[in-house]
């Protein structure tokens, strides 16, 4: 028997091996220290390598796993991380990306048809474009959802906005209680019930039964239901058929209920006495604005649709602003009969004039709209919604009007609305806006600063400050160089600005001309600065020596000169900056995040010299300008784990423990033959 | 000549085979309420609850077969009855797995008793194995 027991105790060691394997396997990679400078091709595939050779046998099972940074805490990441070196899988990529598109012979329609997405921003004037090259298609939107959102255990992805509440944010500090019901967040110390008990529902009455045992035993912990789809289903009675969507059943009737603003509630205006709720245009069936649907309560809006130039909403909006105003419930709505400015928080609106990115307040003689035969000014093909709500009620509501001048020759444009909605009594000029918590999210700006040191506190405190990475404008064709320029680094979108410089000399000396030049563009790109920049979307703890510094090697640049033929009146000036690339590599550092969380690992800043022949009084040439993105996040690896090693010491006897050399040896060896033969025998 | 008469019915199988017929009716009523309030309160994709019931129905019946054939070969000591018992097992412990693992609402409740069913058939097939080889190895002739 005591063979048959040993035998027993062997078959349950190797089922105890084949169990905790997955355990033991777990437990080693998490111990594990993290370190994100290991994140290199080479160092990976080492380790991996590694994990190969160290495997003890052939009892090797598939695990999935990202070796890459992907695995790691967000915490841990962010407080060890440490700017890798580029590494050689990196350099070669932005090597190619630069090859491609710094080779002359390559077109830029050559380039386009080798993306997946290309647009032409602008109208194309002599060849000089603005092209987004490969954008990113899995692009996060900084505009907030309507569901909110809830991060726990995580940093609070949704908080953009610094020291200003989020809207549907669930997780961002800044927000009150009375935000949160607003929103209509869960609980936070309840948390998401699946994270928390690992039930999917619970079968009983929550209140009654919530946390007690009875309730623990009847959650459902597993679904086994099919993948759903949504079929519209048409009745199969005869003479049904498919119908055009009718915009009857679109419109509601919303009625006014002296209540406070609750999310999804229409935006209530007061004219003359009578309450009206707030529209703006949208297109109905196809892309012209022949609907108007109600600007919603803490819901943000962007609508583009064609409309005629006198139709345009700009106009609309002018008179609403002149004769409604934007109306609150207060606690005294609710008992009063009579609804007028006494009972109501009534707020008159605020209208800017934008232009290029400049807004000052709207002025009827000097901003109003008017045509000639050939041209419009001043129209607003953009049209923004702002509403400030606070303290309960809304304390602000602007209207940015972007103008520009448009033909008058076009039968159709397209207008853009807009709407926001911020939880501040204060402008949104005021409020810094990051890119993301903690991680970049694409279509962001870059994080930067002109600064020379502190880069986290002047993004923080200095509100004059430059936060982003400013690129001259492309208006017209021609390079423009402004401080309120739209034309930023946005994370993610690969970018080609091609625009016309032209020099204008401002004495007539031809000595140095060459230099001057040089000097100008230096001006334009901002060449002489030294910029830094963040490398995560949120700035925040990052010491100066984290940022990324983007600094232009001038010594190894060829120097710039140039003569001027007197009999020829041309002017040669060689080693001319005329292309200017920023390059910056990133890695999503964290997948299991609502949003993406993309940390800037290395930015490179490049610039190419040509040789410039100019003819008369004409100095100009084209610049481009390109922002690559190039993605070094790893893809998930299939590796194959080695078998834990059991650190397990059995007496040297275990499987066999009968002494070699006694006398009974004999009489053990019949034994054991005689247990085989009995097992074989029951066997049969 | 007296007769030997060798009582060979193994006790432990025959307490198992007691015990489960209780267990059986204990389940049979629990999963039967279980299935009622999973009806009023979640929703169930088409067929799935007729189907689930379809597979509860026979699985009872298989169980209450299996039951009964087990007590009475082991009380009448013939292995016959024992060996479609052990049998009927595959079908029963295929049920009972269904109902733990593939069913369109899991309860932890139902966790508890199915893993409870699954232990009391794995006994039982090691007592009715035991207990066929038993009765093999005592086989008497008369």
């Amino acid at each position: 028997m005591k063979v048959i027991t040993y035998l027993a105790f062997t078959f349950l060691s190797i089922l105890i091996q084949f169990c905790v394997m997955d355990y033991i396997q777990e437990k080693i990679e998490t111990e594990e220290p993290v370190n994100l400078s290991v994140t290199t091709q080479k160092e990976i595939l080492n380790d991996l390598l590694k994990n190969i050779s160290g495997k003890p046998h052939a009892l090797y099972y598939r695990t999935i796993s990202n070796r890459s940074l992907k695995n790691a805490s967000p915490s841990k990441i962010y407080n060890n991380s440490s700017m890798p070196d580029i590494s050689t899988g990196a350099t070669d990529g932005t090597t190619t990306i630069f090859d491609v598109l710094y080779d002359e012979n390559t077109s830029d329609i050559e380039v386009a048809t080798s993306t997946t997405e290309m647009y032409y921003t602008s109208t194309e004037y002599d060849n000089i474009t603005e092209i987004t090259l490969f954008e990113t298609n899995n692009k996060s939107s900084s505009v907030p959802s309507l569901t909110p959102k809830t991060s726990f255990n995580m940093p609070c992805d949704c908080n953009l906005l610094y020291k200003v509440c989020d809207i549907n944010c669930c997780c961002d500090e800044d927000c009150s209680d009375i935000h949160y019901k607003l929103f209509k967040c869960q609980d936070p110390a309840k948390g998401d019930r699946k994270a928390v008990d690992g039930c999917v529902t619970h079968l009983l009455d929550e209140q009654r039964y919530g946390g007690s045992m009875l309730d623990d035993l009847f959650c459902i912990v597993k679904t086994n239901l099919p993948s759903t789809r949504n079929i519209k289903k048409y009745g199969e009675a005869p003479g049904v058929y498919y119908k055009f969507e009718s915009s009857s059943q679109k419109h509601h009737s919303y009625e006014f209920k002296k209540a406070m603003y609750t999310q999804g509630d229409p935006i209530w205006i007061l004219k003359n006495g009578i309450i009206y709720y707030l529209d703006f245009p949208a297109p109905m069936m196809n892309n012209y604005c022949t609907d108007r649907v109600p600007i919603a309560f803490l819901k943000e809006e962007k609508m583009t649709c064609n409309v005629k130039l006198k139709d345009l909403e700009m106009f609309n909006i002018l008179k609403t602003s002149e004769e409604a105003m934007v109306i609150s419930a207060t606690n005294n709505t609710i008992n009063s009969t009579a609804l007028n400015c006494t009972t109501l928080h009534c707020v008159n609106w605020t209208i800017l004039t934008c232009e290029n990115g400049f807004c000052t307040n709207y002025n009827k003689v000097q901003n109003e709209a008017s045509c000639t035969e050939d041209i419009c000014t001043n129209i607003a093909l953009k049209v923004e919604y702002e509403f400030y709500y606070y303290d309960l009620k809304i304390t602000n509501a602007t209207i940015k009007l972007h103008v520009q001048n448009v033909s008058n020759a076009l039968p159709f444009m397209m207008q853009e609305v807009r709407v926001h909605f911020y939880m501040s009594n204060k402008s949104t000029e005021n409020v810094i806006e990051l890119s993301g918590n903690l991680g970049y999210i694409n279509g962001l700006p870059v994080i930067a600063s002109y600064a020379s040191n502190n880069y986290t506190d002047h993004f923080f405190n200095n509100t004059t400050e430059k936060r982003s990475i400013l690129l001259p404008e492309n208006r017209n064709g021609l390079c423009v160089r402004t401080n309120t320029t739209n034309n930023f680094a946005k994370f993610g979108m690969n970018k080609r600005t091609k625009c016309r410089y032209i020099y204008s000399p401002k004495n007539k000396s031809k000595q140095k001309l060459c230099n001057n030049i040089q000097s100008d563009i230096n001006e334009l790109l901002r060449l002489n600065n030294n910029i830094s920049v963040s490398p995560l979307g949120n700035p925040q703890d990052i010491t100066d020596d984290k940022w990324l510094h983007l600094n232009l090697d001038k010594h190894n640049l060829e120097p710039v000169f140039g003569e001027y033929n007197e009999n020829t009146l041309k002017l040669y000036c060689y080693n001319l900056i005329n292309r200017l690339s920023f390059t910056f590599m990133y890695a999503n550092v964290d997948e299991n995040s609502y949003t993406e969380q993309n940390k800037i690992l290395s930015a490179k800043y490049e610039v190419t010299t040509n040789n410039f022949t100019f003819s008369g009084e004409d100095i100009s040439f084209v610049i481009t300008i390109d922002i690559n993105f190039i993605d070094l996040s790893k893809p998930s690896v299939i590796e194959y784990a080695g078998g834990p090693h059991l650190n397990i010491h059995l007496p040297k006897d275990f499987f066999f423990p009968f002494p070699q050399n006694s006398c009974t040896q004999m009489f053990n060896t019949c034994f054991v033959t005689i247990c085989c033969y009995v097992m074989l025998f029951f066997c049969k | 000549m007296s007769k030997v008469t060798n009582v060979n019915s193994s006790l432990a199988y025959e307490i198992l085979l007691y015990l489960n017929s209780f267990y059986l009716g204990m389940f049979f009523v629990c999963e039967v309420a279980m299935g009622i309030l999973k009806a009023i309160n979640v929703s169930y994709p088409e067929n799935a609850l007729i189907t689930e019931a379809g597979i509860f129905s026979a699985l009872c019946l298989v169980e209450v077969i299996r039951i009964f054939l087990g007590r009475r070969g082991n009380l009448a000591s013939k292995k016959v009855p024992v060996f479609f018992s052990v049998v009927l097992t595959i079908p029963s412990a295929v049920g009972v797995c269904y109902f733990l693992i593939y069913q369109t609402y899991i309860l932890r409740l139902e966790y508890i008793w199915c893993a409870v069913m699954l232990m009391f058939h794995a006994l039982e097939l090691a007592f009715a194995i035991l207990f066929i080889v038993t009765v093999c190895k005592h086989q008497q002739y008369e």
